[in-house]
């Protein structure tokens, strides 16, 4: 056994004590910009013509990309519990596609905010907009990158004896789909 | 020194190295400070005029370099990366490539901060606590590349931070030796472990801050400034919701330092091991809720005031407790006045008074007046350079044989622990009376202000102290070079304590123990009926009954 | 590891994501703003829960890791709550 899969005093493998520890700290991370805007909106009257210029459909497509993709990553990882090497690199691979599409769209969404002069510095709903879903995309291409590594490794055959890590990967990738089930209703549904 | 090493020890002692190099550039900025106080506008010996603009730096980066640089490397990553793994009966930490990781992004950070120095415009001037408007443009400050790197500096070091927070807790969860129970654990491994969740929990609002900042300055957001609908008073917020529990966490590695150090040097027992344990996390959990004590002055609605200043009070109970068990555990002791003892002594009078001032200071009323004098700084020197300086060397004077296999000598050790402590007093204290005369912080000459002349002879007196306060670390210098080389070679347990670490090599084999220790008791039982000896070692099995 | 206990059904919770997603947005146009945006968030909990539970195994795991998932949202509500008087309760 690895030594982050390694079941020790407290019978919580190592690995993954470490991943909710990290877990944990991040939500503070994305508590503390979204608090922000809940309290500065809240306190300014609402933006809501601000918000009208989102593009619905862009991020309602999104929200489905993302969502599928937590559940092809849980897939990946029974894959693993089932010792299906060939599901488990399907699944990788969908949900890695999957998040690229994510960025793809969001990249699309901003090209066309900006063409419209909606750009960071269009008034505070548009700091707040760019700022939360800016560091929520950084966090998924971050994602993105370790699912590839995952991914290529078992292609490889070399992801034995570590094939836990993509349960870690996995925990990783459904906070920051959880991030996204909160920003997707405060930025776009209000 | 391995830069690809993976041993906790390695890294230890290169977070070590990193922040004593940055405890230097801070004791540099300090003196420059303090020499433009006491003669305004005039040269700093070894230096040159001090501009107004360039005062600003210095008081910005003394602050940022002396928390994030100096103490936070040396108090928690390399005690908490060298002590760890040891008192607990591990060979390593349970993530051993992120720990090299969390180096090297602290190394990164460091590079750009040094960097921020030298880039056009010159280094963060708008406090270490970079307050909006001011910081978030560039025009307001002049410094437009500076405090961008500032901010990356910060990030990385809170990144690099959080990486150690993860290792260090996963490690003292699941790595535990047979029989280390967390009732049996050390209490520098209960401080650090508390400091370690305070961090993670706590960094988030000001990380989310941080970008925040960065965007106004470099993309054009307005999160902070009034003009584009932004909010100034958020940054306020943000910042100390970490900003006080930071300090903490600053402050408990040390505590655990001292809280170590006393029994063995007193032959007796921890008193109030237990206590001392829920006290510490009362205090955690409080120091979530009283941050806003910084900013009773700051405009935000003063219906905050109140319960910020109750729950500011009620946070002293439990460091109290943690002082009174100290003194306690030194009563009736057999007390032998080593160097790392009178240092951790040193750490407790000094961290007294530090904590009496604060009574004050968190009362809104009197706040109104002490807010941004010198009477803050004053507070947060006694508090904070104990927590730092005071244990960081008791710590070191006390685990150097363990760390590097040599002895230090007592006797230059203990010139430097008198000249520091004389020296610091005399800088600090009369610094109270300076700030209840009205003189505020940041302010670049003290003469400019008629009703502060009078206060400069007392500028003066605190200046040469803090000269001489700088001075009297030569010693320290030379002590630890010199015995790196040529001290006495140490033996396994040169102190006779119990814990851990003291039953390995000096310094220790790379995977610190030669068989797995087991566990059978607490690690205060000095003077115990149980052992012949005044010590009793954690991994001394029971003694088998006589039959 | 979670592999011993009974997997949720993952097919099942992904239909309930999505359908909740639907309710939402069937909130935002036919209720009005005070009520959607109650049930908007409410779902949101619940979407979030359904994910903590079962796409993240937390319902099998130590009730420990439960603590790190609440005690650092209590942190932020406690950041909320004081955040409120100065932002959203200004004269």
């Amino acid at each position: 056994m690895s030594r982050s899969e390694s079941l020790t005093m407290t019978g919580i493998p190592t690995g993954k004590v470490g991943m909710w520890w990290f877990l944990a700290s991040e939500i503070p991370v994305f508590g503390g910009l979204i608090a922000s805007y809940v309290v500065v909106r809240l306190g300014s009257g609402g933006w809501s013509d601000a918000s009208s210029h989102l593009n619905f459909s862009l991020a309602l497509a999104n929200t489905f990309v993302l969502l599928t993709s937590s559940l092809t990553m849980v897939l990946a990882f029974a894959a693993v519990e089932e010792k299906k090497p060939r599901r488990l690199q399907a699944n990788l691979l969908l949900t890695l596609l999957l998040g690229l599409t994510f960025l793809m769209i969001k990249g699309f969404e901003y090209a066309g905010e900006i063409g419209h002069g909606f750009t960071p510095g269009a008034g505070i709903f548009w700091s707040f907009y760019y700022g939360m879903t800016g560091l929520h995309a950084l966090h998924v291409l971050g994602g993105i990158v370790v699912n590839l590594v995952l991914l290529v490794a078992a292609l490889r055959d070399t992801l034995r004896p570590n094939e836990h890590r993509v349960e870690l990967a996995g925990l990783y990738w459904h906070f920051v789909d959880i991030v996204w089930i909160f920003l997707f209703p405060l930025l776009y549904l209000t | 020194m391995n830069i690809f090493s993976t041993d906790h020890k390695v890294i230890a002692k290169q977070y070590l190295s990193v922040g004593l190099f940055w405890a230097i550039m801070g004791g540099l900025t300090a003196y420059m400070i303090r020499w433009q106080l006491a003669y305004p506008d005039t040269e700093v010996p070894g230096w040159g005029f001090v501009a107004p603009d360039f005062y600003n730096m210095l008081v910005t980066m003394h602050g940022t370099i002396m928390v994030f640089f100096v103490a936070m490397p040396i108090l928690l990553a390399a005690f908490g990366n060298f002590l760890i793994p040891l008192m607990i009966g591990a060979q390593d930490m349970a993530f051993p490539r992120l720990n090299r990781l969390s180096f090297w992004v602290f190394a990164l950070a460091s590079v750009i901060l040094l960097v921020s120095f030298f880039v056009p415009g010159g280094a963060a001037s708008a406090g270490w606590t970079g307050y909006p408007p001011l910081s978030a443009k560039a025009e307001y400050t002049g410094v437009h590349w500076g405090l961008n790197l500032w901010l990356l500096a910060l990030a990385l070091e809170f990144a690099s931070f959080l990486m150690g927070g993860v290792n260090f807790l996963t490690t003292a969860i699941n790595f535990r030796a047979p029989g280390m129970t967390f009732f049996r654990l050390p209490l520098v491994v209960w401080m650090q472990l508390t400091a370690a969740v305070l961090f993670m929990l706590s960094v988030g609002p000001l990380i989310a801050g941080a970008v925040m900042l960065l965007m106004d300055r470099v993309i054009g957001t307005t999160f902070f400034l009034p003009e584009g609908g932004g909010q100034p008073l958020l940054w306020q917020h943000l910042f100390w919701f970490f900003g006080h529990p930071e300090v903490y966490v600053i402050l408990l590695p040390g505590l655990g330092l001292v809280l170590e150090i006393l029994p063995v040097f007193s032959r007796k027992p921890i008193f109030g091991y237990r206590a001392i344990i829920y006290s510490t996390i009362v205090a955690g959990m409080l120091s979530f809720v009283v941050w806003a004590h910084h900013q009773f002055l700051s405009g935000m609605d003063p219906r905050l005031v109140m319960p910020f200043s109750i729950t500011t009070i009620l946070i002293s109970v439990p460091f109290a407790l943690i002082v009174f068990a100290m003194i306690a555990t030194l009563w009736r002791g057999s007390i032998s006045f080593s160097t790392p003892m009178l240092f951790a002594l040193g750490t407790l009078s000094i961290f007294i008074l530090g904590g009496l001032t604060g009574i004050f200071n968190g009362s809104a009323p009197v706040d109104i007046y002490l807010h941004d004098t010198y009477f803050i700084v004053a507070h947060f020197h006694y508090t904070l350079f104990s927590a730092t300086f005071f244990a960081g060397f008791a710590g070191l004077y006390f685990w150097f044989p363990k760390m590097f296999g040599r002895m230090m000598s007592e006797t230059l050790g203990k010139i430097h622990f008198w000249l520091t402590f004389i020296f610091f007093n005399a800088v600090f204290l009369p610094m109270h009376f300076v700030g209840l005369g009205g003189m505020m912080r940041r302010i670049a000459n003290p003469m400019q202000y008629a009703f502060l002349q009078h206060l400069q002879p007392m500028n003066i007196f605190i200046t040469v102290a803090a000269i001489l306060l700088l001075l009297s670390q030569i010693p320290f210098v030379i002590n630890f070079f010199w015995s790196l080389r040529a001290g006495k070679r140490a033996e396994r347990n040169p102190w006779q304590a119990n814990t851990l670490e003291w039953t390995a090599l000096s310094p220790p084999l790379h995977d610190n123990f030669e068989r797995v220790p087991v566990v059978y008791r607490s690690p205060y039982e000095y003077s115990s009926p149980e052992s012949p000896e005044d010590w009793l070692p954690q991994d001394r099995p029971p003694a088998v009954a006589q039959s | 590891m979670t592999s011993d206990a009974h997997r949720p059904n993952y097919f099942l919770v992904w239909l309930w994501l999505v359908g909740l997603v639907f309710l939402s947005i069937g909130a935002s146009v036919f209720l009005s703003k005070g009520a959607a945006i109650l049930l908007i968030f409410l779902v949101a909990l619940v979407k979030a829960v359904l994910v903590l539970l079962n796409y993240m195994h937390l319902k099998f795991e130590r009730p420990l890791l439960y603590a790190l998932v609440i005690v650092p949202l209590l942190i932020v509500a406690i950041l909320i709550f004081a955040l409120f008087p100065d932002f959203v309760l200004h004269n």
